[in-house]
């Protein structure tokens, strides 16, 4: 299971990689640090010519570069990409960013909790929800991992 | 059962489950609003349930076949009053007009696209799966066989797309009360994994709200490495 992190801060990845490790350790978390580097790994260019093609995203809005709704804009405008579910994962607790990325076909807006023990439960209930409850769409033929 | 379940006339008063008997919903500004497209009566039942256990809060509007959800979505016909629902949860296989059909409309419609469209059904197919994320469904979830399953994945419906709010606050509790806190972070916490008091000396990681900052540390016994959140004192701000 390849799951793509989008997110800046050092801090959050972290968190996310441990949680991830306590969760399920059969999870590959990729971590890209900006939009741009989200979007090179999922059109497997630059250095990303070997990426695998990610199960589930999980996008910070607010980043360098490029931010997670221009990432959401193309992802879910691109033919192979667009099944991918795109989870928003953000400290965002505005209405406006909701409608906004639900509008722009974001499948889930999840707002980061605060606490470290919060954020390890919610890591947790993505697992089993998202990785194991949910059927997530087969990557087409022509997009398989090379 | 109770006759509030009926629909497909203008009873389409919302249902939330009380106890065990069903009432309909006088106040529509309380709570969450699920429109579920489901002509099963049994998985309409066992849905009920299930937010009943999972957030009593929920109201509940059943739509039997696609046509009517449409109707009751654009609020058509006998459904001119009825309430923007806060989700839809949908089954494919639906008379008259079918799930696929149905999600179509709703992310074709730029008023209604932006509701969370869930995929609920028996279907197991990876084809249809594809197709379903393919017309924008928001997640897709193989009701289960089993009443356990089955309501742990309402649990997570109600998680991922009901409770905007995530849990408060769990901070790792360092004493008692915000005085405790303060003064602790001069002290030490012992090992979650063997139990050595360590020091607070920790690099900073993560600054997550105004007042709290998640610190890593590792401890010096068996290297084991963990997190604790501990407020901000004065001097950082």
């Amino acid at each position: 299971m390849d799951i793509l992190l989008v997110e800046d801060s050092p801090g959050d990845i972290r968190l996310t990689l441990e949680a991830f490790r306590d969760a399920n350790p059969s999870v590959r978390l990729h971590v890209a640090n900006d939009g741009v580097e989200a979007m090179a790994f999922l059109r497997r260019e630059g250095g990303h010519t070997q990426a695998p093609r990610p199960e589930l995203i999980l996008l910070d809005l607010n980043m360098p570069k490029m931010d997670g709704r221009a990432v959401l804009a193309l992802i879910k405008s691109d033919e192979s990409l667009k099944v991918i579910p795109t989870v928003i994962l953000t400290t965002s607790e505005a209405d406006i960013d909701i409608l906004e990325t639900y509008r722009l076909k974001a499948n889930c807006y999840l707002r980061k909790p605060v606490g470290l023990e919060a954020f390890e439960g919610l890591v947790k209930q993505i697992n089993d929800f998202w990785i194991v409850m949910t059927r997530l769409p087969p990557a087409p033929l022509h997009a398989q991992a090379p | 059962m109770d006759q509030n379940l009926s629909s497909g006339n203008a009873n389409y008063e919302a249902v939330r489950p009380v106890g065990k008997k069903f009432v309909a919903d006088d106040d529509k500004n309380i709570g969450e609003l699920v429109l579920l497209v489901e002509d099963s009566l049994g998985d309409v039942r066992l849905t009920l349930d299930a937010f009943h256990d999972a957030n009593p809060s929920v109201s509940l509007h059943v739509a039997s076949d696609g046509v009517e959800a449409m109707s009751f979505l654009r609020r058509e016909g006998p459904y001119a009053q009825a309430p923007r629902p806060n989700l839809v949860l949908l089954d494919l296989n639906l008379p008259r007009m079918d799930g696929h059909q149905v999600l179509g409309e709703i992310k074709k419609d730029g008023n209604l696209r932006t509701i969370p469209t869930v995929i609920l059904t028996t279907s197991n197919a990876e084809a249809e799966v594809e197709m379903c994320f393919d017309l924008q469904a928001n997640g897709y979830l193989c009701k289960p066989v089993d009443l356990r399953t089955f309501e742990e994945l309402v649990r997570g419906v109600n998680d991922f797309w009901l409770t905007k709010r995530m849990l408060p606050a769990q901070f790792m509790s360092l004493g008692s009360g915000t005085g405790a806190l303060r003064a602790s972070t001069s002290n030490s916490v012992a090992c979650r994994k063997c139990g050595t008091s360590m020091g607070l000396a920790a690099t900073r990681l993560h600054p997550f709200a105004v007042h709290m900052q998640c610190h890593a540390f590792m401890c010096a016994a068996c290297n084991h490495t963990q997190s604790y959140m501990l407020p901000v004192s004065d001097e950082d701000f």
